[in-house]
């Protein structure tokens, strides 16, 4: 060939070094966040949607087989990506919230300096971000919710962005977090057609076919990622809805608040419920209702056309969430309110104008900061509460205890017939799959039905109203299950170990015979 | 210089305004408005009266005889034997271009040249130096009388430079080899290994080819993703604005080769000698070149009927294998007085302002830019659902993947017309090769290859999209073809262009010109196997998918397909065609029953005519522009 010259790609030195820092920022808080979630682990706390992640993590690497198809298909993959890359839960959880307040902060400082923000605000913002009992415990220990804070967040940057520039990249960005809002808590798709119906609405007036095109385009991606997951469903699992007869499963063992507020499940409960959660947590939303104020009292200047379908995104998220599911939200999703609120004030600084409301808005946020210290602390049987009991030390051990003690009493290497809908942090925390015996499982129902030849122990949880296992000995927990003996119970898990002592052995090798066979 | 490079009148001499004037051949009106054009715009009162149609060719050339006391002399074959072959051996083709003269006989120390420029500033120097004349004596010819001598003195030369110049140039960089010998034992031996791996353990070897084809379509994906988003990003950028074309100043403009090779299209030519006319740039220094086959009759007659204007240029290309659109291109090379070249077809309606843009945009991108793309689309892409989905797919490519790749400073694979060049850097990558039948293609990555830059221009040229299945069969066909031969000739030396043109450009490379063929041919394949799967839920194929592989599969089944879609969906916004929106939904059967059978009918091509160009009929659109 020719004179042959090479080129270099444009990455300019300026880039790398705020790439480097960036690095370095993501590096150090996530650090600090898997440092604060060991010190809790050793202290006996994990979220339960940590220690669920971090047991379907395990049973994809370590499981019976190595399978991605052991993690099951109920719940949304996207969380689940982070902790497979990693294998670890606390690490994962850490980083990606690492990552969220990293450019979180970096985002407030560009407001500061670019005067969106005031510094009053700005500080009472980065005190949420880095101080807050209930941002520490979303970013540390809730990766679902975590994540989708920062898609709903981003979201809503590219829709104020093409309302006000039409720049098809903003749209067509939204179309694809969209599809992860989906894929990382299903009931966020019903924020999508609020979007795409405005977006549309807009430009239909004018332009029928772009509005039209406009909805397609924001549509079309949570459409095909959902019959994706019903097509995933089908393969793997023979129903493409399984995920969602398996729903309520799902949100009663993750749920952050251990009891139940079992309610129907349709529009009035759903709104009552609303209503019950707002007034019960007024203080903290109280920027999201002045917010909500602004938004509706009538006013000379136009406001955006996003700012009102932003505002309600939290709202109908509440009523998804309340009108599919028979638990309480969680608390920190409570952040998901402040930061619509702080999102519409940033994006519609001109429209809001006068500096008394900005005032009166600074003021609300450090209201919702302080009650974002006192208020998890109050409410009882949530891992809000305890989170920050054993943080401050108020609490020696935590949620954990019942399951440590349980293992304790375990102590040989012998295998455990478990169903984990509920009892998965006995899996995680033995870091050992192999050792149980678990739904996914082919073999699963063939030694339900005579445990005694292949396993030593049977734990049984009394809470869940899938536990296969009470399922077919309904009154296991009631101490009674054909050829075992009850050893204790632990919480609501009941432990069983099986009565034939002698042939313990036999058991062993039958299943290890049977093992063998395939 | 202008077109015809004449020096300005000296004094002295009669005028050549009032010669013709004299002679009745132009009124005092047409005189005053050309010297009004050529006070605004430049050039030269000849020719501009040439090109306002004022005057005949000959009427001009008679006149400079006239006003620069030379005797004037039109082509004739006695002419032809007057020329002492002796004198022209001792220049070459592209001295003659430059100085524009043609000796014709020494004696006594005295040069007689044949030229269409007689006050070159350069030519008598260059004449005396050469043949070691004590003095010059010039006879006038008309330009086109100076290219037919050219033409008969050197025609065999010409010819051959046309076809196997690159390959003299460089025979690596030349696709007149299909497959070199190395290539040729390497893929021998990989034959045999895959033989010999199928035979002794056929289960990892479908593994391991699955493995790596799914890999393939995933990498591919995800790296047109971050392009798409790359180029999305600066939707509204104008890389040439409007005030910077209208700051130009005319008179500075360079001259503007426009070369149009044409071959059996006497139904569209009108179209772009319409579009020609109407550009916006001086035409005294447009240098217009249609470049006809020596058996096409028809056009010719039909491009003349269109009444181009008369400082345009028809130049037949002698009648040779291949007959391809490179070789008549890199004959009009020859030709061309430009600074500035570019291509067009017939059909093209080019935007009138797209030569000042890329004046603009060379301006802007540096002496390293060899070469500058505009955009193309369709003027009748609502016609049927093959125009909207072709419609569709080249918005994606020039308006959002070809930014993406400018973004990121990575090889542009050119389009088949509205690539503007530097004719220097040109004649230096060697033009085009002949036997590449995606010439541009080619040529963008010879450029990137020789570390040059390919960049864009937000400038759009319409086109005639195909509206019949057959007909874009044939035509796809010869581009993946041509993407084919492009891969083969820049791997034959892998190692040397990843050292040349780093890691990054040599994967794009590898990505979109061996990466499209690659996943056009196992698409079938996958379909094939998804198909059959879903209806009879087989496991026979379960041992060929182990887990990875079967959840990249899944990724590139569901996913992959997505992706199709939805930046399909994204081409509408740029240009405001959303009525195309719906067609997009179309994209996996677009690719199957079109992108496939393209390239298995172009790999078949590949081994039994490598050099065969399918034409693409033009002008069958029910749509008229």
């Amino acid at each position: 060939m020719g004179s042959a010259r090479s080129r270099p790609n444009p990455i300019s030195s300026k880039a790398l070094r705020r790439y480097a820092l960036l690095s370095l920022m993501v590096l150090l808080v996530g650090c600090g966040l898997t440092m604060l979630n060991l010190f809790l682990y050793e202290h006996d706390f994990a979220s339960r949607c940590l220690l669920y992640l971090g047991e379907k993590a395990l049973l994809v690497h370590d499981g019976k087989p190595p399978r991605l198809e052991n993690m099951g298909f109920s719940s949304p993959p996207f969380p689940h990506f982070f902790v497979l890359l990693a294998n670890n839960p606390f690490v994962a959880t850490a980083f990606v919230g690492g990552m969220m307040i990293t450019v979180a902060m970096l985002s407030l400082y560009r407001g500061l300096t670019k005067r969106y923000i005031s510094m009053p605000l700005f500080s009472v913002l980065l005190c949420y971000l880095l101080l807050s009992p209930l941002s520490l415990f979303l970013f540390a220990q809730q990766l679902p919710d975590g994540i989708l804070m920062g898609l709903l967040l981003l979201s809503y940057y590219h829709l104020f962005k093409y309302s006000e520039q039409e720049i098809s990249y903003d749209l067509f960005l939204f179309g694809l977090l969209s599809a992860f809002l989906f894929l990382t808590k299903f009931q966020a798709v019903a924020v999508v057609p609020m979007f795409g119906i405005v977006l549309a609405a807009k430009y239909g007036r004018r332009h029928p076919l772009k509005g039209l095109a406009v909805l397609l385009t924001s549509l079309f991606p949570v459409i095909f990622i959902s019959l994706s997951w019903c097509y995933l469903n089908w393969v793997f699992l023979g129903d493409p809805l399984y995920f969602l007869t398996h729903w309520n499963a799902l949100t009663d063992t993750t749920s952050s608040i251990s009891s139940l507020d079992l309610q129907p499940r349709d529009l009035e409960a759903g709104i009552k419920a609303t209503i019950h959660f707002f007034t019960q947590n007024m203080p903290i939303l109280l920027p999201y209702v002045l917010t909500g104020i602004w938004i509706f009292a009538p006013q000379d200047r136009p406001k955006k056309d996003m700012a009102l379908p932003v505002f309600l995104t939290p709202m109908v998220f509440l009523l998804a969430h309340y009108m599919t599911t028979s638990t309480a939200m969680n608390q920190d999703l409570l952040l998901l309110f402040v930061a619509t609120a702080v999102s519409i004030r940033i994006y519609c600084r001109e429209q809001m104008g006068d500096s008394l409301f900005k005032g009166i808005f600074t003021l609300t946020m450090a209201i919702s900061l302080v009650m974002s210290f006192w208020l998890p602390c109050s409410h009882n049987g949530s891992e809000e509460q305890l989170f920050c009991q054993v943080l401050t030390g108020e609490r020696k051990h935590g949620n954990l205890t019942p399951y440590r003690r349980l293992l304790d009493r375990i102590r040989s290497q012998d295998h455990i017939l478990m169903d984990d809908t509920s009892n998965y942090p006995l899996v995680f925390m033995t870091q050992e799959p192999k050792k149980f015996i678990l739904p996914y499982e082919y073999e699963f129902e063939m030694i339900l039905a005579a445990p005694q030849h292949f396993v030593r122990y049977i734990i049984v949880s009394d809470t869940s109203s899938q536990d296969r296992i009470l399922g077919r000995y309904p009154l296991a927990s009631v101490g009674i299950v054909p050829d075992f003996s009850l050893i204790g119970q632990f919480g609501n898990m009941y432990l069983y170990e099986a009565s034939i002592q002698k042939g313990h052995g036999l058991h062993n090798t039958r299943l290890h015979e049977y093992m063998a066979s395939k | 210089m202008s077109v015809s490079g004449f020096p300005s009148e000296q004094k002295g001499r009669q005028q050549l305004g009032s010669i013709l004037l004299e002679q009745g051949k132009i009124t005092k009106k047409q005189l005053e408005d050309a010297l009004k054009i050529q006070k605004e715009k430049g050039g030269r009162l000849g020719w501009l009266l040439l090109s306002l149609g004022y005057i005949s060719r000959l009427d001009l050339f008679a006149a400079l005889a006239r006003h620069f006391s030379l005797t004037f002399v039109l082509y004739s074959p006695e002419l032809v034997n007057l020329i002492d072959a002796r004198l022209t051996a001792k220049l070459n083709i592209s001295e003659i271009n430059t100085y524009h003269v043609i000796p014709i006989s020494f004696k006594d120390g005295v040069l007689k040249v044949a030229t269409d420029y007689p006050n070159h500033p350069d030519t008598d120097e260059f004449c005396r130096q050469r043949f070691h004349a004590k003095k010059i004596e010039y006879i006038l010819v008309t330009d086109l009388d100076l290219m037919k001598l050219v033409q008969k003195i050197y025609g065999q030369e010409l010819i051959d430079q046309s076809i196997n110049g690159l390959f003299y140039r460089n025979p690596q960089e030349s696709a007149y080899s299909v497959f070199t010998k190395r290539q040729v034992v390497f893929l021998a031996f990989f034959f045999y290994l895959s033989l010999a791996w199928f035979y002794y353990d056929a289960t990892s070897f479908l593994i391991t080819v699955f493995s790596f084809c799914q890999l393939v379509f995933f990498v591919t994906v995800s790296y047109k993703l971050v392009l798409s988003l790359a180029g999305a990003r600066h939707e509204q950028r104008h890389i040439v604005t409007k005030d910077e074309v209208e700051a130009l100043d005319d008179k500075t403009l360079p001259v503007y080769t426009v070369l149009v090779p044409v071959y059996k299209e006497p139904e569209v030519i009108h179209v772009l000698v319409d579009s020609l006319k109407k550009m916006d740039y001086p035409q005294g220094k447009l240098d217009i070149i249609l470049l006809l086959e020596e058996d096409d009759r028809m056009t010719l007659e039909a491009a003349k009927k269109a009444s181009p204007p008369g400082n345009w240029r028809f130049i037949i290309v002698p009648d040779a294998l291949p007959k391809t659109k490179p070789k008549a291109c890199n004959y009009g090379v020859f030709f061309s007085r430009g600074e500035l070249l570019t291509i067009y077809d017939a059909e093209d309606i080019p935007e009138t302002d797209q030569l000042k843009k890329a004046v603009v945009g060379f301006q802007k991108h540096g002496e390293s830019c060899a070469c500058l793309q505009a955009a193309l689309n369709y003027f009748n892409a609502n016609e049927n659902i093959i125009t909207k989905l072709f419609t569709l797919e080249y918005s994606y490519w020039f308006d959002y993947l070809l930014p993406g790749l400018d973004r990121f400073q990575l090889p542009i694979p050119l389009g088949g017309t509205s690539n503007h060049f530097r004719v220097k850097i040109l004649k230096d990558l060697g033009a085009w090769d002949p036997y590449n039948v995606t010439e541009d293609a080619d040529l963008g990555i010879r450029a990137c290859a020789n570390g040059y830059k390919v960049g864009i221009i937000n400038s759009t040229t319409f086109e005639e999209a195909n509206s019949r299945y057959g007909n874009w069969l044939r035509q796809r066909s010869r581009w993946i073809k041509g993407y084919m031969q492009t891969f083969l000739v820049y791997n034959r030396h892998p190692i040397k262009m990843l050292r040349t043109i780093g890691i990054v450009n040599w994967l794009s490379f590898q990505l979109f010109i061996g990466g499209a063929p690659l996943l056009f041919l196992v698409t079938p394949i996958a379909w094939a196997i998804f198909i059959y799967w879903l209806f009879t839920h087989s496991t026979s194929l379960d041992p060929f998918f182990p887990p990875l592989v079967l959840y990249i599969g899944l990724f590139n089944l569901l996913i992959g397909n997505f992706m199709g879609i939805y930046l399909n969906m994204l081409a509408v916004y740029r240009r405001g065609m959303f009525q195309l929106l719906p067609s997009a939904l179309l994209n996996p059967l677009y690719w199957l029953l079109g992108h496939s059978v393209s390239a298995y009918k172009a790999l078949w091509q590949l081994f039994s005519k490598p050099f065969y160009w399918e034409k693409t009929e033009h002008g069958i659109s029910k749509i008229k522009t």
